[in-house]
């Protein structure tokens, strides 16, 4: 299947904005107003807007909705960027055209992560001073502070990765791009030589080789879950099994992700062409290859904390066994692996939309996954004595106003960027115009 | 909003002898003569030299100073130079190598200084010489005895005016200097004196030497326990702590095969080993050198509430919304007049602790942690009725609480497990047994079993070298929180299980009593 698509595609949405446009933006300011207002509302009374609590005599969990999101916008994070360095590293043309997509999800998921701590922090004025101080000696022995590294690091080589590929493309489309922002692509383009593109490509190339290696190990195989899973007090967190369990979840939702930022894209402006089905396709797929290990890590919880647990797993399991949210959450990753899978064996037809909106289903079971892990594991601390002790946890209007507003956020960042510089890169296209794509798996 | 006129300590002294009979305890001044005891174990032969050279210089600090200072803290220690002396010899360069600060530094060097605490205290059934009392802020302890690897916080400087900052610094150096004496370098080791391996690493300790440091902690009779809460009511009005924040708490639960309600007294642990330190992103959760006090310096917390979450206890209470301004002036005014504020270069409030941290009473402000703090403004208070004393002891009409150095056989708490100890073994009592539940195959219930009396630790299986021991019937596996009974019901005495909720009431985090929930 040979594309139609030309780098004059690419502009296109950098045009006047239309009515769309026009209305998600308002729509999106809308979602981050209701935030900072709740934020600073939060600000000015304390966390006590929230229905944390104290855990232990208290009754309550101390950490709830604002952690859960935090860790589900690391997953997204950093799948994104997976996609991306998957494309380059093993020349998996095909994604090419979503590549860049996948590295502003990345930037955007990763500060939204950072954002969630913020808002969780009950003294976030003093965070960075009281952090960067310590920093030498917390290093070695906070995950919080390993967290920090990480996430830094990564935005850190994300950003690199995604200047490295912009440069060549605004050069090359410089003329073609809106002349009010001269300014900002004369910055992009500061000391440009067109020779530079070959070492910028090897650079890249490396990059991603660091990026892949790296995620697994780092991000959600390891310093993320680690938050959790080193403390032995808490029986649903502690155990080898998190950071698996983290990392397959972190995969399926940012395949997830990245299909719905394109498919909205695709829509916008009429790009079936730049963004043809066989990506979706092919995104669908590998996001049910992940749901299913979720699913796979899920069920070896269940049997472990069901046959013969200790005395701390088994209410925890017991809960999970009986509770509807959580088997909401499991529906939501494996009713779209099923739908996926049944397209892909031929059984259903190929559909993008339906391909998206499982994704969308993948992504809210995730979210609703990462919130009850990190709640039940406060619920159910090992010090059974405080079993009896009143507490449950649902979040508040002012908590549900911080995930409103980082999704609100993301979304005025993508309109905001889709005006600035192409969110396609040139070489999928101009890739795509001379040669011949296979397709399929 | 709670009556506070109500609840003053007048009243708990009152209730207290009403119940008990007992007069109001009042510590007896304690000793405090000097021990200057010589405990080097190392001759600085030039063998030694070459060895400390050779590790120094692998460490970041300055080799000549760190052996000068070493040789010198050795003379100190054996008497051959004054303490003036070592100090004008070194105070300046010391300042110049390290930084001023009382909090553990980097927890992988620092350490050491709390591997050699209270935990074996117990099983070292005679220790003959007389160790440093907790508030013993005289002389020069012996100088970072190397037989301990690393337990050098040997350089204790005397004075208390400029002594504080003085004292840290040479801490660090300290440390170094012990350790590279010995000829090991103590590591955090999560099992610690707890590993018998370990124990048997470390070269014998002589009388007097093992437990220098000192390490203030709990005996805790459960047995003795009438479930009056007035620890904990005793606590919060020490304190001043906001509504839900039960520094001291007591569990009330019921065994099965058991029919009267049982008690668990539940301070802080203070722990040895603890986790709510290590995972502090910002080093405002810190164990003090001084005495083994675990703290919160609130000018640092960021509130990120992660101690709150590794903390097997439950002890970590967050203040959610403004604080109680009357409270804390209230905790201001009772301790104004504390003789060590007086302290040349103390800062003249009772909210910091004698090394100048923002650590004691109730939190200052919303968004930051809190739980019992020993009383660290007893401690440093100057005063010595009261220090070595903390509220809940004072106020419990059944003296189950006990506080003191642990490593000190002759604290208070050390000399009650004596006491128990020869009493049980000498009558034989119902505590011969070991109790319905109880776990015949620890370490503990063997020990019980020779000497006739069940003393345990909580959830010591966390490695968290917990410094609070119990004696008495330690809860099975099964007991969970009951509230068999009125008079262990917080409402009653005024005291709140649930945090202050917020104005714009969710349904939830209001003051809503006991009525059990939970998505079970
Ligand atoms: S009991 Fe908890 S808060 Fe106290 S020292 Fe131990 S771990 Fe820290
Ligand atoms: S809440 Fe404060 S004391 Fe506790 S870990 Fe966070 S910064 Fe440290």
């Amino acid at each position: 299947m040979s594309l139609d698509a030309e780098p004059e595609d690419l502009v296109r949405p950098m045009r006047k904005p239309g009515k769309k446009y026009m209305i998600v933006g308002a729509l999106a300011t809308v979602g981050f107003l209701i935030f900072a207002v709740a934020y600073g509302f939060q600000l000015e009374n304390g966390l006590a807007v929230t229905n944390l609590s104290d855990w232990g005599s208290g009754g309550g969990v101390t950490w709830g909705l604002y952690i859960g999101s935090f860790v589900w916008w690391v997953g997204i994070a950093h799948g994104g960027i997976l996609v991306s360095a998957a494309a380059r590293l093993f020349e998996l043309e095909k994604y090419e055209p979503v590549a860049r997509i996948a590295e502003l999800l990345t930037i955007g998921a990763l500060s939204m992560a950072g954002l969630m701590i913020v808002v969780h922090l009950g003294r976030p004025d003093r965070m960075v001073w009281s952090t960067v101080q310590s920093y030498p000696t917390t290093v070695h022995t906070s995950p919080l502070a390993w967290d920090l590294t990480v996430i830094t690091l990564y935005f850190v080589m994300t950003g690199t990765y995604l200047s490295l590929t912009l440069r060549s493309d605004v050069y090359q489309l410089r003329d073609k791009l809106p002349n009010i922002l001269s300014p900002v692509y004369s910055a992009v383009l500061f000391r440009y030589d067109p020779d530079e593109d070959p070492v910028a490509e090897r650079m890249a190339w490396w990059l991603s080789l660091g990026i892949i290696v790296l995620a697994p190990l780092l991000l959600h195989g390891g310093v993320i879950p680690w938050l959790f899973q080193l403390t032995p007090s808490m029986p649903n967190w502690y155990g080898g099994l998190t950071a698996p369990q983290f990392l397959s979840a972190a995969l399926t939702s940012a395949m997830g992700g990245v299909m719905f930022v394109a498919y909205i894209f695709r829509r916008v402006y009429d790009w079936e062409d730049v963004l043809p089905d066989e990506i979706f396709h092919g995104l669908g797929w590998w996001m049910g290859l992940f749901g299913l290990l979720w699913l796979w890590f899920q069920l070896q919880k269940l049997i472990t904390g069901a046959y013969a647990p200790t005395r701390d797993v088994e209410p925890v399991v017991n809960t999970m066994l009986h509770s509807n949210v959580y088997w909401l959450a499991v529906g939501l990753v494996a009713v779209p692996l099923a739908y996926v899978a049944f397209q892909h064996f031929g059984i259903l037809d190929f559909s993008v939309r339906g391909t998206v909106i499982a994704g969308v289903g993948v992504i809210l079971g995730v979210l609703i996954d990462k919130t009850l892990f990190v709640v039940e594991g406060l619920i159910y601390a090992s010090t059974r004595l405080y079993e009896n002790v009143p507490g449950a946890y649902v979040p508040t209007p002012i908590e549900m106003a911080s995930l409103l507003g980082t999704v609100s956020m993301i979304v005025l960042f993508f309109l905001g960027i889709s005006k600035l510089v192409p969110i396609v890169e040139l070489k999928a296209v101009k890739e795509h115009e001379t040669e011949t794509e296979t397709g399929g798996d | 909003m709670r009556q506070t006129e109500s609840r003053t300590l007048g009243v708990h002294r009152d209730v207290k002898q009403r119940l008990s009979g007992i007069p109001v305890k009042r510590d007896q001044t304690e000793d405090t003569s000097l021990s200057t005891e010589d405990t080097a174990r190392h001759s600085f032969g030039s063998e030694w030299e070459e060895d400390a050279r050779e590790t120094l210089s692998e460490v970041e600090f300055d080799t000549e100073l760190g052996v000068e200072l070493a040789r010198d803290a050795q003379r100190l220690s054996q008497g051959k130079i004054s303490e003036e002396e070592f100090y004008s010899r070194h105070n300046d360069k010391v300042g110049e190598e390290f930084g001023i600060d009382a909090r553990p530094t980097d927890p992988t060097s620092a350490e050491p200084l709390d591997e050699e605490t209270v935990s074996t205290a117990l099983d070292d059934e005679v220790v003959a010489e007389p160790v440093p009392k907790p508030y013993d802020n005289g002389g020069a302890i012996g100088g970072g005895d190397g037989g301990e690897g690393g337990d050098g916080d040997g350089f204790d400087g005397g004075d208390d005016d400029d002594g504080f900052s003085r004292r840290s610094v040479l801490k660090s150096v300290g440390v170094a200097a012990a350790g590279i004496a010995a000829g090991t370098w103590s590591n955090r080791n999560p099992s610690g004196i707890w590993d018998d391996d370990q124990e048997e690493q470390v070269a014998p300790a002589g009388p007097g030497t093992k437990n220098d440091r000192v390490q203030m902690g709990f005996v805790i009779d459960v047995d003795a326990c009438i479930g009056g809460a007035h620890c904990a009511q005793a606590c919060d009005y020490e304190n001043q702590t906001a509504n839900g924040q039960l520094w001291q708490f007591v569990f009330q639960y019921q065994e099965k095969d058991r029919d009267e309600a049982e008690f668990l007294i539940r301070p802080c642990q203070h722990c040895s080993n603890p986790p709510c330190v290590s995972v502090c992103p910002v080093r405002a959760r810190h164990k003090r050198e001084d005495d083994g006090i675990v703290l919160t310096d609130y000018d640092i917390c960021i509130g990120c509430r992660y101690c709150q979450v590794a903390c097997p206890y439950g002890v970590n209470y967050f203040q959610w919304g403004e604080p109680d301004d009357e409270k804390i002036a209230s905790f201001r005014e009772r301790n104004s007049n504390m003789p060590a504020l007086d302290n040349e270069g103390r800062p003249d409030d009772p909210k910091y602790d004698k090394n100048g941290n923002h650590t004691a009473g109730p939190q200052h402000e919303k968004g930051i942690m809190g739980k019992c703090v020993f009383c660290v403004h007893r401690q440093d208070s100057g005063n010595p009725e009261l220090e070595g004393t903390t509220a809940c002891y004072e106020a419990c009409p059944t003296d189950a609480i006990h506080v003191g150095d642990l490593n000190d056989p002759e604290s208070k708490p050390r000399k009650y497990l004596e006491e128990v100890q020869t009493r049980h073994s000498e009558d034989g009592s119902e505590k011969g047994q070991p109790e319905a539940g109880y776990d015949t195959t620890s370490e503990d219930a063997e020990w019980n079993e020779q000497r006739h009396v069940p003393r345990w630790r909580f959830q010591e299986e966390y490695g968290t070298r917990p410094n609070v021991i119990y004696v008495g019937h330690q809860p099975s596996a099964d007991a969970n929180d009951q509230w068999v009974d009125k008079p262990g019901d917080y409402e009653s005495y005024g005291l709140h299980k649930k945090r202050d909720g917020f104005d714009l009431d969710y349904g939830h985090g209001g003051d809503d009593g006991n009525e059990s929930g939970g998505d079970h």
